[in-house]
Formats: C-alpha cells, sequence, structure tokens
C-alpha cells in the first residue's frame, strides 16, 4: 500500500504549509564532526618492487612422501635473531609421516637451494 | 631443527653458520595486524614455485585452526588466496617503519572461499623461547 509520505507540521488538524520544527536539520547541522585520525602510512597496497624484496626472503621447501619420487611442498622464511639465522615454516611442512623431520629440499628465492 | 608442535611451528637453522640468505625481512608486532590492511603471501601454492598473493587482514582476532592433524591456536583470518603449498610460507605486511613479516601461514578453510589462517609473528618469537627451553 502506497502511503504518502509528506510530512505537514500543525496543531490539532490546522496545517500550516511550510512550517518547520525548530529541531529540523539545517545545512551547517547536518555537517559531519572532524574525527581526529593518527596518520597510518601501511595502508597502501604491495608494488612489484616490495614483491621482489620479500621474495628474497622466502624459500620453497620440498619432502619426499614417498618412494616414488612424491613430493610435497611448502614455504618458508628467513629471520635473523640473535642467536643467528632461522629459516621458519610449519611444522606440518618439516614433519614426514613416520615423524622424521628430514630429507628437505630447500630452494631459496634467489634460486640457491641446498639440502638437509 | 626445533619444533613447537603446539603452534605448528618448525624452526631450521642451517648447518653452515656461514651462510647467509639474502634477505630476514623483521617481525611484525601485535599491533601491526589491523583489521582491512593490504597483506602480501608468498608460497608455492600446488608446487607453483614462489606465486605472489594479496589480500587483506580481515580479522586480527585469535581464532583456532584445526584440520586433519594440523592445529594451531590464536590464528589471524586473511583474504589472501591461500592454497596447499602456501604452508609455511610467510604473510607480510606494510607498517609505519617498513615492510615486516606478519605471520606463518598455517591454512585455509575446507569449505569456504577467502579465510585463509595465519600464525601471528608473536607466536614465532613464542617458539622460539619453547625450543630454545627444550
Amino acid at each position: 500500500m502506497y502511503q504518502n509520505s509528506t510530512v505537514n507540521f500543525g496543531v490539532a488538524g490546522l496545517v500550516f504549509p511550510g512550517a518547520t520544527p525548530t529541531n529540523t536539520p539545517t545545512k551547517d547541522s547536518l555537517k559531519w564532526p572532524t574525527l581526529s585520525v593518527p596518520p597510518f602510512n601501511s595502508c597502501r597496497e604491495f608494488g612489484p618492487g616490495d614483491i621482489s624484496y620479500c621474495l628474497k626472503s622466502t624459500v620453497m621447501i620440498e619432502r619426499n612422501i614417498d618412494l616414488q619420487g612424491g613430493l610435497s611442498v611448502g614455504a618458508g622464511f628467513w629471520i635473523k635473531t640473535d642467536q643467528g639465522y632461522f629459516l621458519v615454516t610449519n611444522d606440518h611442512v618439516v614433519e614426514g609421516s613416520n615423524g622424521r623431520r628430514s630429507d628437505l629440499r630447500i630452494l631459496v628465492g634467489d634460486g640457491l637451494g641446498f639440502q638437509s | 631443527m626445533g619444533a613447537a608442535s603446539r603452534n605448528d611451528i618448525a624452526l631450521l637453522r642451517p648447518i653452515d653458520r656461514s651462510f647467509q640468505p639474502p634477505v630476514c625481512i623483521p617481525l611484525a608486532d601485535p599491533w601491526d595486524l589491523i583489521q582491512g590492511v593490504p597483506v602480501l603471501a608468498i608460497g608455492n601454492p600446488n608446487g607453483l614455485r614462489f606465486n605472489a598473493v594479496t589480500g587483506n587482514i580481515s580479522s586480527p582476532t585469535g581464532t583456532r585452526y584445526s584440520i586433519d592433524r594440523i592445529r594451531s591456536e590464536g590464528c589471524v583470518t586473511v583474504t589472501a588466496p591461500i592454497n596447499g603449498g602456501n604452508s609455511g610460507g610467510p604473510v607480510f605486511v606494510i607498517t609505519p617503519g617498513g615492510i615486516r613479516v606478519a605471520g606463518v601461514v598455517v591454512g585455509k578453510d575446507r569449505y569456504a572461499e577467502g579465510i585463509a589462517f595465519v600464525i601471528p609473528a608473536d607466536r614465532v618469537t613464542y617458539a622460539m623461547i619453547e625450543v630454545k627451553s627444550t
């Protein structure tokens, strides 16, 4: 059902066309309050230069999963600590079904590879 | 090599101590993981080498990830498309201090798209302490 949305303001059935209540928003009162937002520079997207930089810290990890040469593939990345360099990855990437964490082949992002 | 199985994090150390990786990117602080900020995930999805995908942090609130035998507590979720082969790979975020590692990819939701689970970087620090003390 259509209802006429025109609102007239009046008292006891007396209509005063064009009259406005005192709390009607005006152009000035509709201004949004100014929010104080600290500068946040980190919202930019990653560019090609960022990606090539990040690639250098990333590795590919391969682990043999069967005698037929099947491979499980994962990833990892390097971190530097006061104890030296560490490669971080998931335990489920390096742990074989036999519980051994070995026989890994690691390909570093710049093409260098080594095996454990 | 050490493994913090509770968080599904493994730490490997090169036997050759003279080895130096080309780039090491610092770990992000917990307050760098803000809902909506862009992230970059690099991994080897389905064996495709070094694929980079982007997304956003969809929730910085800790969520439990548990599929099959893989379990991790306190994960952050991101919208970047993640597949098998991304596991263990880094998720990067741009902070006011520069690019940082936001966390480690642990997996994705099996029945939904665009929900990938990331172990936040501070868990890596905890894992280092855990591994060192064992």
